[in-house]
C-alpha cells in the first residue's frame, strides 16, 4: 500500500533531527496559526500564490532562496563545527553516515534552491522592468515554473524528517548512487526533488529567453539594452542548452535504479565515466548559469553610483557571450584524474585558461567605470567592491587549478573547495546581495536600513576570507574534501579558524532577517516616493515603486542604452510628456491557481516515486494532466484595465514624482 | 517625444529588432522553438550515451542480431511489438549497457510519439469546442513544429541505430 515507506523511515532515534523537526514544525505551526487568525488566506491566495505577476513571482522565489540559505547554512555549520572537533582521537558529533547526508544536502541546497532561486528571482524581478514591457512572454508558465521549483524544495525538506538524503555528494556520481551501493530512498529524493525543480527552471529559462530576444520596448534593439537583460539573456539561453543533458542524464540514472538498467553500473557494460561526463557538460555551464546574471548586477550597481555610463558596453556583450559559448568546452576540467591523456587535458586546461579572459575584460571594465565617478558608497557598492577582490582571488584560484599536473595534486582537496565557495560566495551570493539591496526599493517602495547593510556586508566579507582562506592552506596540506573526520592534529587550529568565520557569517545571515525587519518598521522614514531611489539609468527606476501590475502604462519609447538616465535629463520634456499622455484600455492576464495546483499533484507523484507508492504516483500524474488540460481550455484568460482607472493610478504617481 | 520616433512600429525602414513587442503568435511560435531545440539537446545526450554504449553488449546480442530489417521502415506499434520481441528473447534493457541506451532512446522517441497523438487527439477537441480562435491556431502551428522534430529525431534514430548496426 504504502511502497517502501514505513514507520521505521522516520529517524526516531536520531536527537539532533528530531529537535530540528520540533522546531521546524513550531515555527510552521505558528506561522500557520497567524495567517489564520489574522485572516491573510484570502490575501496570500489572490494576491501571491496564484499571482502571475512576474516581479511578485520574482519575489517568491527570494523569499524561497532565503528560508533555503538558512538551511543550507545550518548544514554548513554543522560540517565546520564537526570538523573543528573531530582531530586526533576525537570522533566529534556526527557519525559518518550523517555527515555525508550533511555536506550532500548542503551542495544541492545552496546551489539548486538558493543560487539558483535567487538568480532566477531577480531576473524574473528586473528583467520585464528594464526591458519596458508589461510581462514575461508566457507569464502562467512562469508560475508553473516557479511552483515547480518549490515542490523540489519540499521533497528536499522532506528528506530531512521522513527517510533520509542522499549520501552521495551533491552530484550523486554513480556507481556509488546506483541502488547496490545505495539502496535507500537518498538518492531518489535527490534525483526528483532535482527533475522536478529542474524541469521548473527549463522553462522559466524558455519563458525568459522569449522575452528577452521577443519582447523589448520599442526602440529598444539589442545594442540598447541594458547589461543586466544581456546577461540574463546569457544565462537563459544556457539554461535552455544545459538542463536538458541533467534531465536526460538523471532520467538514466533513475532507469539504473528502478528498472535495472545498466548506463552507469560497472558490470554489463556500464560506464561510470559517462556519467561523470555527461552531469559536468550540465555543471560547468550551471556554474555561469549562476555567475553571469550576478556580473549584470555588477555592471547596473557600479554604472549607477559611479553615475557614469558603464565602460565598455560592447566589449561587456561581446564577454558576456564569448563566456556563454566557452563554458561549453571546459567541462573536463573537473576530472583531468580521470586520465583522459596528456592530450585532452592540454585541451580543456587551455580552454579554462581562455575563459578567464573574458572574465578579465569585464572586470577591467568596471574598474574604469569607477574611474573617475562620482562613487555612492552605498550598501550595494560595498558589496561590488567585495567581489571585484575576492573573485579575482577566487578566479585565480581556478586558472591554477586548469594547470592538469597542478590539479593531479590538489583534486578534491579542500583547496578545490576553498576556490569554489571563493567564487560562489564572492561572486554569486555577493551578486544576490547586492542586487537584493539595489531593487528592494523598487519591489516594496522603500529602502532597506544602510547601517545594518553595510554589517551585513562586514560580516559575510571578513567571515568568507576567515572561513575559507584556512581551506585554501589545508587543502595544500593535503586535507581533502568530504571527510568526517582527521588524525593530524596540526590542522585543528586552522579548522577552528574556519567556523569562527562560518560564525561571523551566520551573524550577517541573522543581521539580514533584523535588517528586513527594522527597514519594515522604518519603512515611511525611507520611502521612496519618486521610483527613483538611487538616480538610475535603466527603465525600471521611471515607474512607481512598487510598480502597478502592468508596469508601464505607455510603453516607454527608447533611444539610446541607459534610456531612463536621458530621459531625465530633460525633466521639463518629461513633464510635457505627461501632460500630453493618452491612456488606452490594455489586456492583462487574469491570476490562476494553476500553476500551484500541478505543483500540488506533482510534489504527490514525486513522494510517490520516491517511495515507490505506485497507486499515488498515477494520482499525481493524472491530477497534474488534467489541470494542464482544465488550463488549454481556459478562454478568459485576460482581463482588460479600463483607461480611466489606468490615469488615475498614474496621475497619483505623477503628482508624488513632482511630474507635474 | 519626437515623431520619429512615435512611428516606430509601422516604420518599414526600421530593424526589426528596434520595432517593438512581437504578435503574440510570433511570441508562442519562438518560445515552442526554444521548447524543442532544448528537446533536441536532451535526445543528444541520450544519442551521445548510445554512441559510448552500442558496442558494450556484455556478451549478449547485438543491434545486428536483435533488428528486424523489415520492423525499420514502419514505427509506433512495431516498436512496442519490436520491445516486446526483444525482452522475450532475452534481450531486455537489463541485459546489457548496448540494450539500456537502446531501450532508452528507442522508448523516449516512442514516448514523445505517444504524447504527440495525445495532444492531436486534444487538438481535435479544441477545434471541435472552440473552433479556429487564434489560441487554437497558435497551439495547432506548435503541434506541427513538434510533430515534425520527431521525424528528425526519428532520422537520427534510424540512421544511427537500426542502419548503424549493421555497418
Amino acid at each position: 500500500m504504502f511502497g517502501k515507506l514505513t514507520w521505521a523511515a522516520i529517524p526516531f532515534g536520531e536527537p539532533i533531527v528530531m529537535i530540528t523537526a520540533a522546531v521546524v514544525g513550531s515555527f510552521a505551526f505558528i506561522l500557520v496559526l497567524t495567517v489564520t487568525i489574522k485572516g491573510w488566506w484570502s490575501y496570500l491566495w489572490q494576491e501571491w500564490i496564484t499571482s502571475v505577476d512576474h516581479k511578485r513571482i520574482g519575489v517568491m522565489y527570494m523569499i524561497l532562496a532565503l528560508v533555503m540559505l538558512v538551511r543550507g547554512f545550518a548544514d554548513a555549520l554543522m560540517m565546520r563545527t564537526q570538523l573543528a572537533l573531530a582531530a586526533g582521537g576525537a570522533q566529534g558529533y556526527l557519525p559518518p553516515e550523517h555527515y555525508d547526508q550533511v555536506f550532500s544536502a548542503h551542495g544541492t541546497i545552496m546551489i539548486f534552491f538558493v543560487a539558483m532561486a535567487a538568480v532566477v528571482g531577480l531576473m524574473n524581478f528586473a528583467v520585464p522592468l528594464q526591458l519596458g514591457i508589461r510581462d514575461v512572454a508566457f507569464p502562467v508558465l512562469n508560475s508553473v515554473s516557479f511552483w515547480l521549483t518549490a515542490v523540489g524544495v519540499l521533497l528536499v525538506n522532506a528528506s530531512l524528517f521522513v527517510g533520509e538524503f542522499a549520501r552521495t555528494g551533491w552530484l550523486a556520481y554513480p556507481p556509488l548512487s546506483e541502488i547496490q551501493y545505495s539502496p535507500g530512498v537518498g538518492v531518489d529524493y535527490y534525483l526528483w526533488a532535482l527533475q522536478i525543480s529542474g524541469l521548473g527552471t527549463l522553462l522559466s529559462g524558455i519563458n525568459l529567453t522569449t522575452t528577452i530576444l521577443k519582447l523589448r520596448a520599442p526602440g529598444m534593439g539589442y545594442s540598447r539594452m541594458p547589461v543586466f537583460c544581456w546577461t540574463a539573456l546569457a544565462a537563459n539561453l544556457l539554461i535552455v542548452a544545459a538542463f536538458p543533458i541533467l534531465t536526460a542524464t538523471f532520467a538514466m540514472l533513475l532507469l539504473d535504479r528502478y528498472c535495472g538498467f545498466h548506463f552507469f553500473t560497472n558490470d554489463l557494460g556500464g560506464n561510470p565515466m559517462m556519467y561523470i561526463n555527461l552531469i559536468w557538460i550540465w555543471g560547468h555551464p550551471e556554474v555561469y548559469i549562476l555567475i553571469l546574471p550576478a556580473f549584470g548586477v555588477f555592471s547596473e550597481v557600479i554604472a549607477t553610483f559611479a553615475g557614469k555610463p558603464l565602460f565598455g558596453y560592447r566589449s561587456m556583450v561581446i564577454a558576456t557571450m564569448a563566456i556563454c559559448v566557452l563554458s561549453f568546452l571546459v567541462w573536463l576540467h573537473h576530472f583531468f584524474t580521470m586520465g583522459a591523456g596528456a592530450d585532452v587535458n592540454g585541451f580543456f586546461g587551455i580552454m579554462t585558461m581562455i575563459i578567464a579572459v573574458p572574465t578579465g575584460v569585464k572586470v577591467f571594465n568596471w574598474i574604469f567605470t569607477l574611474y573617475g565617478g562620482r562613487i555612492r558608497f552605498s550598501v550595494p557598492v560595498y558589496w561590488a567592491l567585495g567581489f571585484m577582490v575576492t573573485f579575482v582571488i577566487g578566479g585565480m584560484t581556478g586558472v591554477l587549478m586548469a594547470i592538469p599536473p597542478a590539479d593531479f595534486v590538489l583534486h578534491n582537496s579542500l583547496f578545490l573547495v576553498a576556490h569554489f565557495h571563493n567564487t560562489a560566495i564572492g561572486g554569486v551570493l555577493f551578486g544576490i546581495m547586492a542586487g537584493f539591496t539595489y531593487w528592494f526599493p523598487k519591489a516594496f517602495g522603500f529602502r532597506l536600513n544602510e547601517r545594518i547593510g553595510k554589517a551585513v556586508f562586514w560580516c559575510w566579507f571578513i567571515g568568507f576570507y576567515l572561513a575559507f582562506m584556512p581551506l585554501y592552506a589545508l587543502g595544500l596540506k593535503g586535507a581533502t574534501r568530504r571527510m568526517q573526520h582527521y588524525a593530524n592534529l596540526s590542522w585543528q587550529p586552522l579548522m577552528h579558524l574556519a567556523l569562527g568565520g562560518a560564525l561571523l557569517i551566520l551573524v550577517g545571515i541573522a543581521l539580514t532577517v533584523v535588517q528586513l525587519v527594522v527597514s519594515i518598521r522604518q519603512k515611511d522614514k525611507n520611502r521612496d516616493v519618486t521610483g527613483d531611489p538611487w538616480n538610475g539609468r535603466t527603465l525600471e527606476w521611471s515607474v512607481s515603486s512598487p510598480p502597478p501590475a502592468w508596469n508601464f502604462a505607455v510603453l516607454p519609447r527608447v533611444q539610446r542604452t541607459d534610456a531612463y538616465w536621458f530621459q531625465k535629463q530633460d525633466r521639463a520634456e518629461m513633464k510635457r510628456e505627461f501632460a500630453q499622455r493618452s491612456y488606452e484600455a490594455f489586456a492583462v492576464p487574469k491570476n490562476t491557481p494553476v500553476g500551484f495546483f500541478v505543483a500540488f499533484f506533482t510534489a504527490a507523484l514525486g513522494f510517490a516515486l520516491i517511495w515507490r507508492i505506485w497507486w499515488l504516483a498515477i494520482i499525481g500524474f493524472l491530477g497534474a494532466m488534467a489541470v494542464c488540460l482544465l488550463q488549454a481550455w481556459r478562454i478568459d484568460g485576460e482581463v482588460q484595465v479600463p483607461a480611466e482607472e489606468i490615469a488615475v493610478i498614474e496621475r497619483e504617481f505623477a503628482l508624488k514624482a513632482n511630474l507635474v | 517625444m519626437n515623431a520619429t520616433v512615435e512611428s516606430l512600429e509601422d516604420a518599414p525602414g526600421i530593424p526589426l529588432s528596434f520595432q517593438g513587442p512581437a504578435s503574440a503568435r510570433v511570441v508562442a511560435s519562438f518560445g515552442f522553438w526554444l521548447f524543442l531545440l532544448s528537446d533536441i539537446v536532451m535526445f543528444a545526450a541520450m544519442f551521445a550515451a548510445y554512441a559510448v554504449l552500442s558496442g558494450e553488449t556484455a556478451g549478449g546480442l547485438s543491434g545486428a542480431d536483435l533488428f528486424d530489417r523489415r520492423h525499420v521502415f514502419i514505427f509506433v506499434g512495431l516498436e512496442v511489438s519490436e520491445f516486446f520481441g526483444m525482452v522475450s528473447r532475452g534481450a531486455g534493457p537489463s541485459r546489457s549497457a548496448f540494450l539500456s541506451s537502446f531501450f532508452m532512446l528507442v522508448g523516449t522517441h516512442g514516448l514523445h510519439v505517444t504524447t504527440g497523438l495525445l495532444w492531436l487527439l486534444v487538438m481535435f477537441a479544441q477545434v471541435r469546442s472552440l473552433g479556429f480562435r487564434p489560441m487554437v491556431t497558435r497551439r495547432l502551428f506548435c503541434f506541427g513544429l513538434f510533430w515534425h522534430a520527431l521525424d528528425i529525431v526519428w532520422v537520427g534514430v534510424f540512421t544511427i541505430v537500426y542502419l548503424g548496426a549493421y555497418r
